[in-house]
C-alpha cells in the first residue's frame, strides 16, 4: 500500500466520523416537552351507542334510549322490575335474568306504560316463582312477566326472551297494534302465555289460559288447561296448539296445523288446509268453510271432521258420531264405529264411509242426497234399518258392501252400482240402470234378503242365495237367480223372457 | 273463552232485571253429560245477583256472576287470583268473529251480479266447487305425512261385475258441477210440543228444536230465571254452530230454564244430557260479597280481545 492509498482512506475515514459527529446540529431546534398527555385513538361505547345501564331494581324508564342490563336482577320487594314510561326505547337484556320470588308478589317483571310506543325488549330472561298446582297458580314472584297497563302500547317487538313461573300473564303486548313476539318461550302461566298481534317462531306451554292469542301467528306451539291453545284472529301457519280444557287451535286460516284437545275442538277455523285435528269429547276438526286434505278425529265427540266443504279429508269416530260431516264431500273418506261413517248432506264424489259396530237406530256407512263413485261398507253388526250406503236421490257408479242385516245400497235412483248385503237387501231403490245386487247368505234363515229390489229396472242383474234375487215392477232387460229362493218376481217385464 | 264472550253477552241483558221477575231464591245443581264428559254446576240465585260454579274439575273452571240490575258479567278465576268484568252489549250476532278482518269494498257497494250482494252471511261465500276427475280416496294419507287410518275394508263378494253392471273402471265423470249449498246452520226451529210435565215440582212444557236433521228435546219452566249457560275459559271455535251452542240461547230468549235437555244420534245414543239433579228454594241474602263478589285481593285483568 502507498502513501497516496493512506492518505485517501484516511480521509474517508474522516468524513465519516465527521459527519456523524456533525449530524444532530445539522437537524432543526424544536421543543422536546409533550405537548399534553396520551389521547385514546378509540371511540367509546357511550360515543358509538349512547346507552344507560341498569343495575338494580326496581328501575324507571323515563327517556328515550337505549338501556341494557349489567347483571341479574332481583327484585326484593313487591312491584315492577322495570317500568317503560317513555317512547323509543331499547332495553337489552343482555342475557341476564330479572327475577322476583316475592310472596304475594303483584308486579310486572318489564311494564309498559300507559300508550307507550316504538318499544323494543330483547336478549334474556324473566324468572318468577309462580308454580302450577293442578291448575292453581302461588303467588310468587312477579305476576306478569311483560305487559302493559290501561293502553296497549304499539309498536312494540319482543324477541329473545325467556319467561316462566307467573300466575297470570308471559307476555301480553294486546293484538289491537303493531306488536311482534318473536323467538320467545313463556312456560307456566297462570293466565296467557302469549298475546301479540305478530307471534313468531315462539312456544308457551303450561299455561292457565291460552297459550299464545295472536292476529298471525307461525311456527308456534302451545300448550294450556284452559282456553285455546292457540287462538289466532286471521292466520295460523305450521303452529300446534294443545289444549285441555278448550280447543287446541282456533284460527280464521289455519295451514300445516294440529291441533289437539281432550274436550274441545282438536282444530277449529274457517278454512283448513293440510291440518290435523284430535278431540277426545269434542269435534276433531271443524271447518266452517272449508277443509282441503285435512284430517280430523274424535274419540268420543259428534263429528271427527265437521266442514262445509270437504275436499281430500278424512274423519273417524271411534264411539257414536259422525266420521266425516260436511255438506259436500270430495275424494273423502269417513269411518265410525257406532255412527255414520260419512254424511254429506248434500253431495259426496269419490267418498267412502263406513261403520263397523253398532248400538241401535239407523245409521249408515256413506250417507249423501246424491253420491258418484262413492262406497260405503258396514261391519258385521248393522241392523236392517241401516244400509252400507244410503243416497237420497241419485247413485251412480257407487258400490255399498255389507257384512250385516243392513242394506248394501238405498236409493232414489241408482246408475251402475253394485249394493251387497250378507243378510239384508244388496240393492234397494225406485229406478235401477245397469246395476247388479246381491244377497249373499249361505245360512238360510231370517238373512235372505231381495238382490236387487226397485220399482223399475233396466239392465239390471239380482242375486239372492235363499231370497228373491230381483223383484221389480217394470223390468227390462234384466235377470234375476238363486240357488234356493225366487229368482225373480216381476210385475211388467220387457226384453226378457 | 275468548271466543264464547260475545256470544254469551248477548244473553245478558236478557238477564237484566229478569231474576226479579223469576221470583226465585235458592241454590240449583246441574248436571251436563257431553261425550266422554260429565260436569256438574251450581246455581246460586239472589234477589239480585246470579253466581255459577262449578262443582267438581281441576280448579280452572271461573265462577260465574251475573248482577241483576246491570247485566254486567264478572268471572272469577280463583286459580289465578283474578277475576274479569264483562258488560252487556247490545244484542247482534256478528255474522263473523268479532275482529275478523272483511274485505274491503268499493264505495257504493259492488255493481249488480258482482261478488256478494247485500248482507253476507259467513256461509254464503263458499265458492263453487269445481269437480274434476281426481283419485279416489284410497290415495288419501293424512297430513303432516302422517297416514290416515283406513276403515276397514270388506272383500267384494262378486270379483267381477257383468259389462255395463255395477261401477265399472275407467268411467269417466258424468257428474254435473254441485250446485251451491245451504248453509249448515240454517233451518234451526224451536217449536213447543204442547206436552207437559212436572220436574221438581216446577210445570214444564216440551220443547224440540231441530237443525240439519239433528233434534233436541227440551223440557223447561218459566218459574225459575232464564237460563245462563256456564262460561268457562274453553274457547268457542270458527265452525258452525252446532245445537249445543244454540240451545241455551234459545231458551233464555223465552226466558225459560230447563229441567232437562236431551240431544240423540239417529242411532238413540245420547249426544249431549242437561239435566237438573236438584232444586233447593231457600232465601240468598243480599249483599254477599263472599258470594257476589271477587275477593279483595284478585286483580282485575281486562277482557281478552276476541
Amino acid at each position: 500500500m502507498n502513501m497516496k492509498t493512506n492518505t485517501i482512506l484516511k480521509g474517508i475515514a474522516s468524513l465519516v466520523v465527521g459527519m456523524t459527529l456533525a449530524a444532530p446540529s445539522s437537524q432543526g431546534q424544536g421543543n422536546l416537552t409533550p405537548p399534553g398527555p396520551p389521547a385514546p385513538t378509540m371511540k367509546s361505547l357511550d360515543q358509538i351507542e349512547p346507552r344507560t345501564p341498569i343495575s338494580s331494581l326496581p328501575y324507571g324508564i323515563t327517556n328515550s334510549g337505549s338501556y341494557y342490563v349489567t347483571t341479574n336482577l332481583n327484585m326484593t320487594a313487591n312491584g315492577d322490575g322495570i317500568t317503560i314510561s317513555a317512547n323509543q326505547v331499547t332495553l337489552d337484556l343482555r342475557g341476564f335474568t330479572i327475577f322476583s320470588t316475592f310472596n304475594g308478589g303483584s308486579g310486572t317483571g318489564i311494564h309498559i306504560g300507559v300508550g307507550q310506543n316504538d318499544i323494543t325488549i330483547c336478549n334474556g330472561h324473566i324468572q318468577s316463582g309462580s308454580t302450577n298446582n293442578n291448575g292453581v297458580y302461588s303467588a310468587n314472584g312477579f305476576a306478569a312477566g311483560i305487559g302493559y297497563f290501561m293502553t296497549p302500547p304499539s309498536n312494540v317487538r319482543v324477541a329473545n326472551v325467556s319467561l316462566s313461573g307467573f300466575r297470570l300473564d308471559g307476555i301480553y303486548l294486546g293484538t289491537s297494534s303493531s306488536s311482534i313476539v318473536e323467538s320467545c318461550s313463556v312456560q307456566t302461566v297462570g293466565g296467557v302465555g302469549i298475546g301479540a298481534a305478530s307471534v313468531l317462531h315462539s312456544s308457551a306451554v303450561q299455561c292457565g289460559q291460552a297459550a299464545i292469542i295472536a292476529v298471525v301467528a307461525s311456527d308456534c306451539y302451545g300448550s294450556c288447561l284452559g282456553g285455546a291453545a292457540l287462538d289466532v284472529l286471521q292466520t295460523a301457519n305450521n303452529c300446534y296448539g294443545y289444549s285441555t280444557g278448550g280447543d287446541g287451535l282456533d284460527a280464521g286460516v289455519a295451514q300445516n296445523c294440529y291441533g289437539w284437545s281432550s274436550s274441545g275442538c282438536g282444530l277449529s277455523a274457517q278454512t283448513a288446509a293440510n291440518c290435523y285435528g284430535i278431540s277426545i269429547g269434542n269435534i276433531g276438526l271443524c271447518a266452517s268453510v272449508a277443509a282441503h286434505n285435512s284430517y280430523g278425529a274424535s274419540s268420543n265427540g259428534p263429528y271427527g271432521l265437521f266442514a262445509q266443504t270437504a275436499t281430500g279429508c278424512t274423519g273417524t269416530n271411534n264411539a257414536s258420531g259422525y266420521g266425516l260431516y260436511a255438506n259436500n264431500a270430495e275424494n273423502c273418506q269417513g269411518y265410525s264405529t257406532n255412527g255414520t261413517g260419512l254424511y254429506a248432506l248434500n253431495n259426496a264424489f269419490n267418498c267412502s264411509g263406513s261403520f263397523t259396530g253398532f248400538t241401535g237406530g239407523t245409521i249408515y256407512g256413506l250417507y249423501a242426497r246424491n253420491a258418484q263413485n262413492c262406497y260405503g261398507s258396514t261391519g258385521i253388526y248393522g241392523a236392517s234399518s241401516c244400509y252400507a250406503l244410503y243416497v237420497v236421490n241419485t247413485a251412480e257408479n257407487c258400490t255399498g258392501l255389507s257384512g250385516s242385516f243392513a242394506g248394501g245400497i238405498y236409493s232414489t235412483c241408482a246408475l251402475n252400482c253394485f249394493g251387497s248385503s250378507l243378510d239384508g237387501d244388496g240393492l234397494d231403490c225406485r229406478t235401477a240402470e245397469s246395476c247388479y245386487g246381491e244377497n249373499t247368505n249361505t245360512g238360510g234363515g231370517t238373512g235372505n234378503g231381495t238382490g236387487l229390489n226397485a220399482v223399475t229396472a233396466q239392465n239390471c242383474n239380482g242375486y239372492s242365495y235363499g231370497g228373491t234375487g230381483l223383484t221389480a215392477n217394470i223390468a227390462s232387460a234384466c235377470a234375476g237367480t238363486t240357488v234356493s229362493g225366487t229368482a225373480q218376481n216381476i210385475a211388467h217385464k220387457y226384453n226378457m223372457p | 273463552m275468548r271466543h264464547s264472550l260475545p256470544a254469551a253477552m248477548l244473553w245478558l241483558s236478557f238477564h237484566t232485571l229478569a231474576l226479579h221477575a223469576a221470583g226465585f231464591e235458592g241454590r240449583i245443581h246441574v248436571s251436563i253429560a257431553q261425550g266422554s264428559q260429565t260436569n256438574t254446576l251450581l246455581y246460586t240465585i239472589g234477589p239480585e245477583h246470579l253466581r255459577i260454579e262449578a262443582t267438581g274439575g281441576n280448579g280452572l273452571n271461573p265462577i260465574n256472576i251475573l248482577e241483576g240490575k246491570t247485566g254486567t258479567l264478572t268471572l272469577v278465576f280463583p286459580n289465578n287470583q283474578s277475576f274479569m268484568r264483562l258488560k252487556t252489549t247490545t244484542p247482534a250476532a256478528p255474522a263473523m268473529r268479532p275482529g275478523m278482518a272483511m274485505m274491503p269494498m268499493p264505495p257504493g257497494g259492488l255493481p249488480p251480479g258482482v261478488g256478494p250482494q247485500g248482507e253476507m252471511s259467513a256461509f254464503t261465500s263458499i265458492p263453487t266447487m269445481q269437480m274434476e276427475q281426481s283419485p279416489g280416496p284410497d290415495t288419501l294419507a293424512g297430513p303432516s305425512g302422517r297416514a290416515a287410518s283406513n276403515p276397514p275394508s270388506i272383500q267384494l263378494k262378486s270379483d267381477k261385475l257383468p259389462p255395463g253392471l255395477g261401477p265399472q273402471s275407467g268411467n269417466p265423470a258424468r257428474w254435473a258441477m254441485f250446485t251451491q249449498m245451504p248453509p249448515m246452520s240454517q233451518g234451526l226451529e224451536f217449536m213447543a210440543t204442547g206436552k207437559t210435565t212436572n220436574i221438581s215440582g216446577f210445570a214444564c212444557q216440551q220443547y224440540v228444536i231441530k237443525q240439519s236433521g239433528e233434534t233436541m228435546e227440551v223440557w223447561a219452566t218459566d218459574q225459575l230465571p232464564p237460563y245462563l249457560q256456564y262460561i268457562t275459559s274453553q274457547a268457542g271455535h270458527f265452525g258452525p254452530r252446532m245445537l249445543e251452542q244454540q240451545w241455551p240461547g234459545l231458551l233464555a230468549d223465552r226466558k225459560l230454564f230447563p229441567l232437562l235437555a236431551i240431544l240423540s244420534y239417529d242411532s238413540g245414543v245420547e249426544r249431549l244430557r242437561f239435566e237438573v239433579t236438584s232444586i233447593h228454594k231457600e232465601t240468598v241474602a243480599e249483599p254477599d260479597a263472599t258470594l257476589f263478589e271477587p275477593k279483595a285481593d284478585y286483580r282485575e285483568v281486562e277482557p281478552r280481545p276476541f
